[in-house]
C-alpha cells in the first residue's frame, strides 16, 4: 500500500477520464436495476389490487345467487351445492352457473365450512392456455347443510388470469 | 518510406490522445442517451398506468352492476380531468362482450388499455336486446315471456350480435343489470347480462 501510494510514475494519470466514465455507467445501470426493481414490484402490487376487487365481486355474486339460495336470502343450500361439486355434479347446472359469468374469466370456487368438514370445489376446465396470475377473496358465509342446520363458512374465489389481461 | 519512418518515430502521443478522448466523447453520448431515453420510458409508463386506471374504473363500475342479484341500474361519468398526463386528450372507448377498452393518442403515440368484465355483457339498451330475442326467439326473455332455447343457445346467439361498439367518451354511460327468462318443459331459469349504452 505505501508503495503504491507513493508510486510518482503516474502510469493511471492519463486513464483518468476513462476510469471516472466506466463508474459513471455502472452507477448508471444501478440505478436503472434498482428503479427496475421498484416498479415491478409496484406493478405486482398493482395488479393485486385490480383483480382482488374483481375476485371479491364475483364471490359476493355467487353467495348472493339465487341459484345457491338455501330457504332464506343468506343462506347458501348445501344441497345445492352438491349439484356442483364432487361426485353429484350436474353438467347442465354447472355450466348455467359458469356461464353467467365471461367466458373470458377463469376462477374456481371453493366453499367450506368453518370446522373444515364439508368442503366444496367448483370449477370448470380451465384453457389450456397457462395462466399467471393468481388472486383470491374470501367472503363469510352462512351455509345450511339441512333445514334445521345453519354453520358459518367461506367461500373463496380463486381468479386465474391469463398474460394479455395483467 | 520515410513519411512512414517519421510517422512510427513520432512520441507525442497523439493518437492515443485522440482515441481515448473520442471514446470518452462516444460514451459520454451513449450514457445521455440512455438517461434520456430512461426518463421518456418512465413517462410514458406513467400515462399508461393513468390509461390502465381509467379502463379499470370503468370496469369496476360494469363489475359491481353485474355481482348485483337484481336487475340494477347505474350511470357512470368517464372523467379524465382530475389525471395528470391524460388531462384533455380525446378517447376513445370500445366495449364488447368479450372486453372494455380504452385507447388515445399522445404525441403521434397511441395508447391502448383493455380489461375483460366478470360478467356478461351486452353492449347495447334494453330495447336493442329485446327486439334482438324477439326476432330469434319469438319472445323478449323477460319474466312475463321466457324463452324456449337452452341457455347455451342464448349466450351463442348474443355473443354473434355483439360487436365492439364505440362509445362517445363526453357522454354518460348507463350501466343496466337485467336478467334474460328461459324455459324448458318444467322450470324457469334466467342467466343476467350487463347492458351498457349511451
Amino acid at each position: 500500500m505505501y508503495w503504491f501510494i507513493n508510486d510518482d510514475r503516474a502510469i493511471l494519470e492519463p486513464q483518468n477520464d476513462i476510469f471516472a466514465t466506466a463508474l459513471l455507467v455502472l452507477g448508471f445501470v444501478v440505478f436503472a436495476c434498482v428503479v427496475s426493481k421498484t416498479y415491478i414490484a409496484q406493478q405486482d402490487s398493482a395488479f393485486a389490487l385490480e383483480n382482488y376487487e374483481q375476485a371479491s365481486l364475483i364471490a359476493q355474486s355467487i353467495a348472493r345467487s339465487q341459484m345457491l339460495q338455501g330457504s332464506r336470502q343468506d343462506l347458501m343450500s348445501a344441497e345445492k351445492l352438491d349439484k356442483l361439486s364432487g361426485t353429484q355434479t350436474d353438467p347442465r347446472t354447472l355450466s348455467l352457473f359458469f356461464d353467467s359469468f365471461s367466458s373470458n374469466v377463469n376462477f374456481q370456487v371453493d366453499i367450506s365450512t368453518e370446522d373444515g368438514e364439508h368442503i366444496w370445489h367448483i370449477s370448470r376446465t380451465l384453457s389450456a392456455s397457462p395462466s399467471v396470475g393468481h388472486i383470491a377473496a374470501s367472503i363469510p358465509v352462512t351455509l345450511e347443510l339441512n333445514p334445521m342446520q345453519q354453520v358459518p363458512g367461506t367461500l373463496t374465489v380463486k381468479l386465474f388470469k391469463e398474460r394479455w389481461d395483467i | 518510406m520515410r513519411a512512414m519512418s517519421v510517422f512510427l518515430h513520432d512520441e507525442r502521443a497523439w493518437v492515443d490522445f485522440v482515441l481515448s478522448k473520442t471514446a470518452l466523447i462516444l460514451a459520454s453520448v451513449v450514457v445521455i442517451a440512455a438517461v434520456y431515453h430512461f426518463a421518456v420510458s418512465m413517462e410514458h409508463m406513467d400515462r399508461q398506468k393513468e390509461l390502465d386506471m381509467l379502463s379499470t374504473e370503468l370496469l369496476s363500475n360494469i363489475d359491481k352492476v353485474g355481482s348485483s342479484p337484481y336487475e340494477s341500474n347505474i350511470t357512470y361519468k368517464f372523467n379524465a380531468e382530475h389525471l395528470s398526463y391524460l388531462q384533455g386528450q380525446q378517447f376513445e372507448i370500445s366495449i364488447s362482450s368479450e372486453y372494455v377498452a380504452i385507447d388515445t393518442n399522445i404525441d403521434g403515440r397511441s395508447m391502448i388499455s383493455a380489461r375483460t368484465p366478470a360478467f356478461r355483457v351486452y353492449p347495447y339498451p334494453p330495447s336493442i336486446l329485446y327486439n334482438d330475442l324477439r326476432s330469434e326467439y319469438g319472445t323478449n326473455g323477460t319474466i312475463m315471456e321466457p324463452i324456449s332455447a337452452e341457455h347455451k343457445d342464448i349466450i351463442g346467439f348474443l355473443a354473434s350480435r355483439a360487436n365492439e361498439v364505440s362509445f362517445d367518451a363526453s357522454e354518460q354511460f348507463y350501466i343496466h343489470k337485467t336478467f334474460i327468462y328461459f324455459a324448458d318443459d318444467i322450470n324457469v331459469e334466467k342467466i343476467g347480462y350487463v347492458l351498457v349504452y349511451q
